[in-house]
């Protein structure tokens, strides 16, 4: 048999140009995807909702225009959304921090915990001062507190590769039922009630509208400005900082990382530390913003809240801000679904189900997408 | 190939999730007013705010709003209840509430002490009740409505000491005069109950002995279990327990282990699945009567606020439960003694401490 | 590799192009977006024959065979089984066509036996409906016997060699009928004995009838065994021949598209002053056992050292040893004078060492990060890239975007994340990274392991121009020909020691090749091998 060599047409030096093109294609589709889950979660999760309450011989639509009006039908209702995005917002960047140095921090209610009992304590020993010396101050004590209860599983995933998801777990339950002993003992006020003596106003957040008077009365308090603040900050030192990239490197492969002479155990201390001081200051806001107070059960579950806050935001941090508004808004519109409609407020959590589900079960999303690409005659590689 | 069927099943489990969740959601009592016929009509809406527990704890709230619903039914009020899934939302609950005309308004639990107490002021025209709420001071439009739990705890103690004695009543019990009380947090409410246990014991029987364990925790059931296992193993054949679902456990560790049971709250032979004949019976608070009576006094226009009301015994606000299974073998000697203490105590010839 | 290429061109003429095609692929078209991936492909195999289909990475050939297989369905064109046209949509169909496949990456349970593995998805069952495990295990047995594929039944498939694995994959394929056998890139993972082994198969297969076709870019190989030749570039078929007819100069232009230069040409070494000096190095491997015993040699400036060994035998150690990335227990490695023994790779990349690793996906790179904090791996903490712990964005960006010019990076730009680009590229990246910043000793561990032709010729571009510039090169490759032509000088080892040196070019493959597996110990070896050992 002949050699049958075709000569190379001048013009199919394309392969460089498809490779270029194959690369970009690959990344506008990841990308793609990426941006899409959370919305597409949402929606999925709204229709879901739905259909509950249609089961339960609801109308949805009034169900849910009555969620919408409680969560932003005005500045009071603006102001209750805020109010619990507030906690969701920081126990959100937590948990994002977490994750995106490969730590899956479960335990962000127990720093929680500590970072109230730290604003408590302090927010009362420091009655005396102006609150432009006490707030900062509680503030870091709460961070102090959050940071070194996550510390000690730090240390144990470090040197003895514990897992952080049972560390940090465990630490939970040894946070709060430290705090319960707490307010039931020693830290109780007077009074038949367990709970922490009141912090004074100097010690307090207060709330926006108290402060900016031409705003209608609401609950938000200055923690949701915080936690804005926050964000921004964690943003900052995930994308301009050695720490976060560092952080980062080691979250993607912490083998490349410790090639790039980063230390993966240090990293690991950091990282931790600081979603331990996020979640903490979850607690102080919590403590100083609207309850003035800590009892046992001063936080119904914002630490694992903030999982499914971090989810949906794709643990970018800004995306955490918009992420926990969402979940306040729920929460918020909750009284007034029930209310109007007369919807119990339990579907307001299996919608947060479900988009907690959808959000952590990605892959089904890209699976759907990439299918509607190939049926489109897409690329599916 | 592997994936890709992975991944289906994955998303056929998603499916069942969500079909599960729906079916769950559509079981849960949903709280909706009803007309209510031939009654009485009257503008007065009466609404509560649940703590985190919700609808459906088998206790207080559940209680009040059973005090509620009998409001609707025989006095033709409106109802409404909110539920709470967090602490933030007692105050938004009760604000919007008031806001949209109810009175009285219940708050049910000490936690909402501090909300009420802000609210109120607001909305001078509205009453509110503060179940289990002991408030200090108190607004001129609010009312705290307490138990007099010691009153039953002596009721309670009264049907243990006298049964501990008698071991031919029932095999369960044994000849040791050892009795059991378990406790959930060191909180007024709790040690009340303690208190009238131990005094109701000993007015029968003085030398009978009481043992008391506090958990520490209302929710954790394996405490309960624990501690009751441990009063058992001490002698105990009676335990009552004072302690929300941490008691439930205690029940568990006596059906178990061959012991009794008094429980406590509500009537907690129908809560408790499967307790049968090792309760004899709970100590109640009667917080729908409370809740009722608050709202008859509304529709009568006789609501005073400003005070702090505690209900016993002479007010039908706490009792004994029926006796149900034991209600047959239970010595009449018991029965008796039971309804002279209790006419004892709403006479005011007895008074039942409220602390050891 | 051991194969001599001269000695396939002596096989006897193939015979499988006197039969018809069982498989053939007429006009075949996939476009994906903005790639034509096959452009108008036709391909034949016929029973008793051996076809490579040779071609760079991303020429088309996997894409091919995966539309053969099902996996995806063609833009144009017509699959042909037994003359017949036929419709594939799914692997199933493909399986029931007789067509089987083995991935590149296998598709095994681990922790299942081999058994359980080959009957998965069609098990025999016995009257009661249930698994019939001695039924299945017999039919594995015959098989593996009827094609001399030796591999124990009952072994759990994760503590099987890669090699061992893959016969698994062929059992798999075999247990379900297969007539036609696709094995894609199945040399990449395998070592040199395998790659034989592997080859001893493929003839008992097609010497039973089976047709067989492997995608490849290895030119040695399809001049070893293919009875059948067709190249791919971009897309498109640009040649049809057999290993009687070419050469691998011609296959590679074929392949590229230009000529290629297989073996590089480089000038008499300038050996400058010693670099890096290990001595008596003691390193333990992950159980704690000694995998250096002992070692000592010093790579000097301007020169490439090479070392040779099956892998395994403590080269992975030494890398790690060399660069921070694994505590000696004994013995020192200094670099230039300076005592590096106990410097973690921080230090020891800031002591001037750079480290190509052996494995890009896992330690070369973050596969996730663009291509500017890959570059910026290792260097994060120094400026220009950051200050006070501050990065340096547009400094970062800027030096990224002259590295990527430097090494040919093909990408569309900067922020694209490292795991879209090709293989090639990625190597390229980690070159940029490691060279571009100008170092005093590369530690180069099997640097173009998976890697086509244009790429491994890029690759020894570029270690060649460190060392005329002067700077240390130690290459560690279990591919000796490429230990050969690269290196000035060649070290040996064999279970954590240095057997044997040489002087590039001064020795053949078959007298490594011996040290390597423990032989060529003649009495007068251990001496001089000793000798270098303390001494150079």
């Amino acid at each position: 048999m002949p050699e049958q060599m075709a000569d190379t047409p001048p013009n199919r030096a394309a392969s460089t140009v498809d490779e270029k093109q194959f690369a970009l294609e690959q990344e506008r589709f990841q990308r793609g995807v990426r941006m899409a889950t959370p919305f597409i979660s949402v929606a999925i999760a709204v229709l879901v909702g739905s259909l509950v309450i249609l089961a339960s011989g609801k109308d949805p639509v009034a169900a849910f225009s009555a969620m919408f009006f409680g969560a932003f039908g005005g500045a009071r209702q603006i102001g209750e959304t805020l109010l619990r995005a507030t906690p969701l917002v920081f126990t959100g960047l937590a948990v994002a921090y977490g994750f995106r140095s490969g730590l899956f921090n479960i335990g962000a209610e127990g720093q929680l915990f500590l970072g109230g009992l730290a604003a408590a304590f302090m927010g009362v020993a420091l009655g005396g001062l102006s609150w432009m010396l006490s707030v900062p101050l509680i503030l870091l004590s709460a961070m102090i507190a959050g940071a070194a209860w996550a510390f000690i599983p730090a240390l144990m995933k470090a040197k003895l590769g514990a897992h952080e998801v049972i560390t940090t777990m465990m630490f939970t339950y040894i946070g709060r039922y430290l705090v319960s002993w707490i307010v039931t003992g020693p830290f109780k006020a007077e009074g038949a009630i367990p709970q922490s003596p009141m912090i004074p106003a100097s010690s307090q957040l207060p709330r926006i509208s108290d402060v900016f008077t031409f705003i209608q009365p609401n609950r938000a308090h200055f923690g949701i400005l915080i936690g804005v603040v926050a964000a921004i900050v964690v943003w900052w030192i995930l994308k301009y900082t050695v720490l976060g990239y560092e952080a980062r490197a080691v979250g993607f492969n912490p083998t490349a990382a410790e090639t790039g002479g980063i230390s993966v155990a240090a990293t690991t201390i950091k990282s931790l530390c600081i979603s331990g001081a996020l979640a903490g200051l979850a607690g102080a806001t919590e403590v100083m913003g609207v309850h003035y107070r800590l009892f046992d059960q001063f936080s119904s579950g914002f630490g694992f809240t903030g999982i499914a806050v971090a989810l949906l935001a794709k643990n970018n941090p800004l995306g955490v801000v918009a992420a926990a508004i969402l979940f306040g808004s729920l929460s918020a519109g909750a009284g007034t679904m029930q209310l109007e409609a007369g919807v119990s407020q339990k579907v307001i959590s299996i919608i947060q189900g479900t988009i907690i589900f959808l959000v952590g079960a990605e892959t089904i999303v890209s699976w759907a997408v990439s299918r509607v690409r190939r049926a489109r005659g897409g690329a599916d590689v | 190939m592997r994936s890709k069927s992975s991944k289906i099943v994955a998303l056929l489990l998603a499916l069942a999730v969500m079909a599960s969740l729906a079916v769950g959601c559509a079981k849960t009592p949903a709280p909706a007013p009803t007309t209510p016929a031939e009654t009485p009509t009257t503008d007065v809406k009466a609404a509560m705010v649940t703590d985190v527990g919700g609808l459906g704890d088998k206790s207080f709230n559940d209680l009040s709003y059973a005090g509620l619903q009998r409001a609707e039914k025989e006095l033709g009020v409106k109802i409404q209840v909110l539920e709470s899934k967090e602490p933030t939302d007692y105050e938004s609950n009760i604000n919007q509430l008031a806001t949209a005309g109810y009175s009285p308004i219940f708050a049910v639990g000490f936690l909402m002490t501090d909300t009420v107490t802000k609210v109120a002021p607001q909305f001078p025209d509205v009453n509110f009740g503060g179940i289990d709420i002991f408030f200090d001071p108190v607004d001129s439009n609010v009312i705290g409505l307490n138990f007099k739990e010691q009153e039953a705890g002596y009721l309670a103690g009264v049907v243990a000491g006298k049964l501990t004695t008698m071991t031919d009543a029932d095999p369960r019990i044994n000849d040791k005069k050892v009795v059991g009380f378990v406790g959930g947090m060191e909180i007024p409410p709790v040690q009340k109950f303690e208190a009238g246990f131990v005094a109701g014991v000993k007015s029968v029987n003085p030398d009978v002995q009481v043992k008391s364990v506090y958990t520490g925790s209302f929710t954790d059931a394996q405490k309960g279990i624990e501690a009751g296992k441990s009063l058992i193993e001490g002698g105990a054949d009676i335990v009552f327990a004072a302690a929300g679902a941490t008691g439930n456990g205690t029940a568990k560790a006596c059906k178990d282990n061959k012991a009794l049971f008094i429980g406590v709250d509500s009537d907690q032979y129908n809560t408790i699945d499967g307790i049968g004949d090792t309760i004899l019976t709970s100590a109640v608070k009667r917080v729908d009567n409370a809740v009722f009576m608050t709202v008859k006094e509304a529709v009568d226009g006789t609501i005073k606020g400003g005070e702090n009301k505690i209900f016993g015994l002479a007010e039908d606000g706490v009792g004994l439960a029926p006796y149900h299974d034991w209600d047959a073998k239970m010595p009449q000697e018991v029965k008796d003694s039971v309804d002279k203490a209790k006419a004892d105590v709403i006479a005011g010839t007895v008074t039942v401490p409220e602390s050891k | 590799m051991s194969a001599d290429p001269q000695a396939a061109c002596e096989l006897p003429p193939n015979v499988g192009q006197d039969r018809p095609p069982i498989l053939e692929l007429r006009n075949v078209s996939k476009r994906f977006p903005g790639v034509l991936a096959n452009d108008d492909v036709s391909a034949s195999v016929a029973p008793g024959e051996v076809l490579a289909l040779l071609g760079e990475n991303g020429a088309g050939k996997s894409t091919l065979m995966n539309v053969a297989y099902g996996l995806l369905s063609a833009s144009a064109g017509e699959i042909v089984v037994d003359g017949n046209s036929v419709q594939i949509r799914a692997p199933r169909d493909a399986i029931r066509l007789g067509i089987g496949m083995v991935h590149q990456h296998f598709m095994l349970v681990e922790p299942l036996t081999v058994t359980e593995n080959i009957v998965l998805g069609m098990e025999p069952t016995n009257s009661w409906g249930l698994i019939d495990r001695a039924v299945a295990r017999k039919r594995v047995v015959e098989i593996s016997a009827k094609y001399g594929l030796k591999v124990d039944p009952d072994s759990r498939v994760m503590d099987l060699s890669v090699g061992m694995q893959q016969r698994v994959e062929i059992l798999k394929a075999l247990y379900r009928d297969a007539r036609i056998l696709i094995l894609d890139e199945p040399t990449a993972v395998l070592t040199p004995q395998e790659v034989h082994e592997l080859f001893q198969i493929v003839r008992e297969l097609v010497s039973q009838g089976l047709a067989v076709v492997i995608i490849t870019h290895k030119l040695d190989e399809v001049m070893a065994f293919a009875d059948r030749i067709l190249v791919m570039r971009a897309g498109r078929v640009v040649g049809e021949t057999t290993p009687e007819e070419c050469s691998e100069q011609s296959l590679a232009r074929m392949m590229v598209g230009r000529d290629v230069v297989l073996k590089i040409d480089k000038g008499p070494a300038k050996i400058g002053e010693v670099v890096l000096d290990v001595s008596d190095l003691v390193v333990l491997d992950d159980r704690k056992l000694p995998a250096l015993k002992g070692v000592s040699f010093a790579v000097h400036g301007g020169e490439v050292l090479g070392i040779a060994g099956v892998s395994g035998n403590g080269q992975r150690e030494l890398v790690e040893a060399i660069t921070g990335l694994r505590r000696p227990s004994g013995g020192t490695v200094s670099l230039k004078g300076r005592d590096i023994t106990h410097d973690d790779a921080r230090r020891t990349i800031a002591a001037g060492v750079s480290h190509v690793p052996e494995d890009r996906h896992r330690r070369g790179l973050v596969l996730e990060f663009d291509l500017v904090e890959n570059v910026a791996l290792g260097d994060q903490r120094r400026e220009p890239f950051s200050k006070h712990g501050i990065l340096n964005r547009s400094a970062l960006d800027t030096e990224a975007r002259a590295r990527i010019k430097d090494y040919d990076v093909r990408t569309p730009n900067e922020h694209v994340a490292a795991s879209n680009l090709s293989g090639g590229n990625q190597q390229k990246l980690v070159l940029a990274r490691e060279l571009g910043r100008n170092p005093e000793l590369l530690v180069a561990s099997q640097p173009t392991r998976g890697l086509d032709v244009g790429a491994i010729e890029f690759v020894h571009r570029r270690i060649i121009a460190e060392r005329d510039s002067g700077k240390a090169v130690l290459l560690v490759s279990m591919e000796l020909e490429e230990v050969m032509s690269l290196s000035d000088r060649i070290l040996v080892m064999y279970e954590g020691r240095v057997v044997a040196e040489f002087e590039g070019g001064q020795v053949t493959e078959e007298e490594l090749g011996l040290f390597m597996t423990g032989g060529g110990r003649t009495p007068t070896e251990p001496s001089r091998a000793s000798e270098e050992d303390t001494g150079a």
